[in-house]
């Protein structure tokens, strides 16, 4: 996910707050834009062929969580639904509010092979990375909500894909974690690191 | 015990280098509000905290805060790479490029160095999850501060990614401190320090529970 708009769209002062977060994933390109002086009414519009009427900060937080999911960054835009996070970023008491009762929770695109193919390095990360992200976020959620079913199971789900999908990774691709070091050779200092664009 | 997982929490990919947002973003490495003062307040403060809730609520914000710490280090990195001395100089990078080359170091966007007085850890659980409520909307603000200034996509992505993860911790301390209020004498909930004190000794209750 880029900004659409360099020049406004990545925080100079003028553009709306609120146009700025709750929009995107990946319809909503215009919210993000240097678009609207008043408000981002312009925002909901050309993005929104898929529902995303929402995504108009105005209106939510109650229509759009698909929409409005929180984040600008490709980790977790795209996919992720972030059921039990602020929804969008928005410092908004209506989201506040919300937090005690999650959306239903929606899953990251299911990790793993497609039938027969092999997922690519940068796919088979893409899905590591919304997958422990979810986990990242419903975690401390549960932390605040240890009795919550629905969330404990969402992090079930989520936990699992996680695995899967880093052992797809660390099979075809490398080491993630300092124990899962398989073959002949010490493979934890060969592999590119996360700051280089390793991830 | 922590173990290293080798891949950023938000992937870091930026392609143009500017050493002069360099310069402002690495005050969230190691500037008063910065990532390494919230990690290191979190996993600090935790062992003062009397019930579970709160322990895990610091444990894994102050986890997720490494992460963030390595986000910021290597946005630092990735902004400063391929430059000459004279063009670290010219992006206003110069003094420190001096005291450092292009490594990471933690300071504030003034160049102040990292101190642990950016951080408090009271030994009072009410105190301190007040001062992590405050902390991460001083985060938060720094990277409002920092997305006015920032205009390209591949810096202001990430930046927003960790300003949305403020506002996600500053839900959960609230809910932290709700939950250890929910425990306390709710008509006054300083009578003892939960972590401290003894009911019965209570301080200026003369060591009578006031409850």
């Amino acid at each position: 996910m880029t900004c659409m708009n360099p020049g406004m769209g990545c925080g100079s002062g003028q553009r709306p707050q609120p146009c700025e977060t709750p929009v995107r994933p990946s319809g909503c390109q215009p919210c993000n834009t240097a678009v609207k002086p008043s408000g981002c009414q312009t925002c909901a519009m050309p993005a929104n062929q898929a529902g995303c009427q929402a995504c108009n900060p105005p209106l939510r937080p109650s229509g759009c969580q698909p929409c409005g999911r929180p984040v600008n960054c490709q980790c977790n835009t795209p996919v992720m639904p972030q059921p039990w996070g602020v929804s969008a970023g928005t410092a908004g008491s209506q989201n506040f509010g919300m937090q005690g009762q999650p959306a239903m929770p929606m899953m990251p695109a299911q990790p793993m092979q497609t039938a027969g193919m092999q997922m690519s390095k940068r796919q088979l990360m893409k899905q590591i990375n919304e997958a422990s992200f979810a986990m990242d976020d419903v975690l401390l959620f549960l932390d605040t909500h240890p009795n919550n079913m629905e969330a404990l199971q969402y992090y079930k789900s989520v936990t699992a894909m996680r695995r899967n999908a880093m052992a797809a990774y660390q099979s075809q691709f490398g080491p993630l974690m300092v124990d899962d070091v398989t073959g002949n050779s010490w493979s934890w200092v060969t592999e590119k690191w996360p700051w280089e664009g390793g991830c | 015990m922590w173990r290293y997982e080798k891949r950023l929490q938000c992937p870091v990919n930026i392609k143009e280098p500017n050493a002069q947002l360099a310069q402002f973003i690495m005050s969230q490495y190691g500037g008063p509000d910065g990532e390494i003062g919230a990690s290191m307040r979190y996993l600090s403060q935790r062992y003062a905290m009397p019930y579970g809730e709160q322990k895990a609520v610091l444990t894994d914000i102050g986890t997720e805060e490494l992460a963030h710490m390595e986000i910021v280090a290597a946005i630092v990195h990735q902004l400063t790479r391929n430059l000459t001395a004279d063009e670290l100089v010219a992006q206003g990078f110069g003094p420190y490029y001096i005291d450092h080359t292009t490594g990471i170091w933690p300071q504030a966007a003034g160049g102040i160095p990292f101190n642990a007085c950016e951080f408090q850890s009271k030994g009072d659980p009410i105190t301190d999850l007040f001062e992590d409520l405050a902390a991460e909307q001083k985060a938060r603000t720094t990277y409002d501060n920092i997305l006015r200034v920032v205009k390209d996509p591949d810096v202001c992505d990430p930046i927003r990614f960790l300003r949305k993860r403020e506002i996600i911790h500053f839900q959960r301390f609230g809910e932290a401190l709700r939950g250890l209020q929910d425990r306390l004498d709710s008509k006054n909930f300083y009578a003892f320090n939960p972590s401290f004190d003894k009911p019965q000794q209570a301080p200026g209750s003369g060591c009578v529970n006031p409850r």
